[in-house]
């Protein structure tokens, strides 16, 4: 791919990003009265979340192949998992600050640039997956079409996750692994501050 | 002693109670029981899920590999008919869990072995059957019923596979492989919640 096409696609995903995320008040998923849109809008409408996602499709694309697509693919496995266990009831300790630690560590982790290997990254991933789909299934709104729930929840964790990768081909440019390594500086930001309570 | 097992196994088979989960009401319209029986495929994602999970692995085993399954599908999908009348709800999570497995090795396997494709074809072959028809008995349904399940899950499955092959060879390059890949672990993760959803419904 040249460079200017995945200068657009990094373009395009950053737009959307920009325009899907709004501030956390709104990750309740009220006024949304579809279960699909509900677990759609639900992963995509709280920083908390965009962040740790956005992050792994950045830090897979920092690590380059297989890891770009291993990570997406364990992550959903993982955050499924996550979310049964509390879709069934099964207590996970901390889960808000395993959710805003996802986002420090991993932003740190592009910050620097860290080259893990791959198992490590997707230990790492994992865990985190089980925080996030964890709060998923405990905030499941009873009302809604559970199935188009899981549906849309999926989805639109997996198109963060796309969005992030797109953003990380920008990693084939010297500038643009710069530019990177500081949206992993803000990534790290955010989860701090839902760490420390500021968000 | 033989014969007296075959007669009971018949007798079990024949009077086998009426499922709580697919209890099939369509009167004497051929149309309408054979959309009641594709509807049971087609509208629950206990059993549609598993099979698409199925077409898309297929389709990375082999670029012909619906074709080269079929058999072995078919042939499970014909035994899980008389094997409905012997089980419960719980066969549905036994579904649900081999699809979560079908697609987890979609998903993670870079490779796939013949073997591997032709049990996964059967074995979910025997399960949507059997998980469809739970607790009928054998021709217990009007004929219409039984040709509804089987071509629908014949269509689910090489629609699946037909689509990730097409897709696959059309564009050659190695991310079209992985972007099925990824769809078969959203597939396995839309299971997994699916699953936690069935068990807090009983």
């Amino acid at each position: 791919m040249r460079r200017h096409q995945v200068a657009f696609f990094a373009g395009i995903a950053a737009v959307m990003l920009a325009l899907l995320s709004t501030s956390a008040s709104a990750h309740t998923g009220e006024g949304i009265n579809s279960g699909f849109a509900s677990g759609f809008w639900h992963p995509i409408l709280g920083w908390d979340h965009v962040v740790a996602m956005v992050a792994v499709g950045l830090w897979g694309a920092f690590l380059g192949l297989p890891a770009l697509w291993i990570l997406p693919v364990v992550f959903p496995l993982v955050m499924a998992f996550g979310g049964a266990l509390g879709v069934i009831g099964v207590p996970v300790p901390a889960v808000e600050t395993g959710i805003a630690l996802s986002g420090v560590i991993l932003g740190l982790l592009i910050a620097f640039a860290v080259r893990a290997p791959l198992w490590v990254a997707a230990v790492i991933v994992g865990v985190f997956a089980v925080f996030h789909g964890h709060a998923h299934g405990t905030e499941l709104p009873e009302a809604f079409n559970a199935y188009g729930y899981a549906v849309g929840f999926v989805v639109g964790t997996g198109l963060l996750h796309l969005a992030g990768i797109g953003l990380g081909f920008l990693t084939k440019s010297s500038v643009g692994a710069a530019a990177v390594r500081g949206v992993g500086g803000l990534i790290a930001l955010v989860g701090a501050a839902f760490l420390f309570g500021f968000a | 002693m033989r014969g007296r097992v075959c007669i009971l196994v018949l007798a079990a088979g024949l009077s086998a109670a009426r499922a709580e989960a697919h209890a099939f009401q369509s009167g004497a319209d051929y149309y309408a029981q054979f959309l009641e029986g594709a509807g049971v495929i087609l509208w629950y994602p206990e059993t549609l899920l598993p099979l698409l999970s199925l077409g898309i692995l297929l389709s990375l085993w082999h670029p012909e590999g619906m074709l080269r399954a079929w058999p072995a599908f078919l042939m499970g999908l014909l035994a899980g008919i008389p094997l409905a009348a012997f089980v419960g709800t719980w066969v549905t999570s036994v579904l649900l869990i081999a699809g979560i497995l079908t697609a987890i090795l979609a998903a993670l396997l870079q490779r796939h072995i013949r073997a591997e494709a032709l049990a996964i074809s059967l074995s979910l072959g025997l399960l949507a059957s059997a998980a469809s028809l739970q607790g009928h008995g054998v021709l217990e349904l009007p004929v219409f019923i039984y040709v509804g399940i089987v071509f629908a899950a014949n269509m689910v499955t090489a629609c699946a596979a037909g689509i990730a092959s097409l897709a696959m060879e059309r564009v050659e390059a190695n991310w079209m492989r992985i972007l099925w890949r990824i769809a078969g672990s959203w597939l396995a993760a839309i299971m997994t919640l699916v699953f936690a959803f069935t068990l807090t419904a009983t």
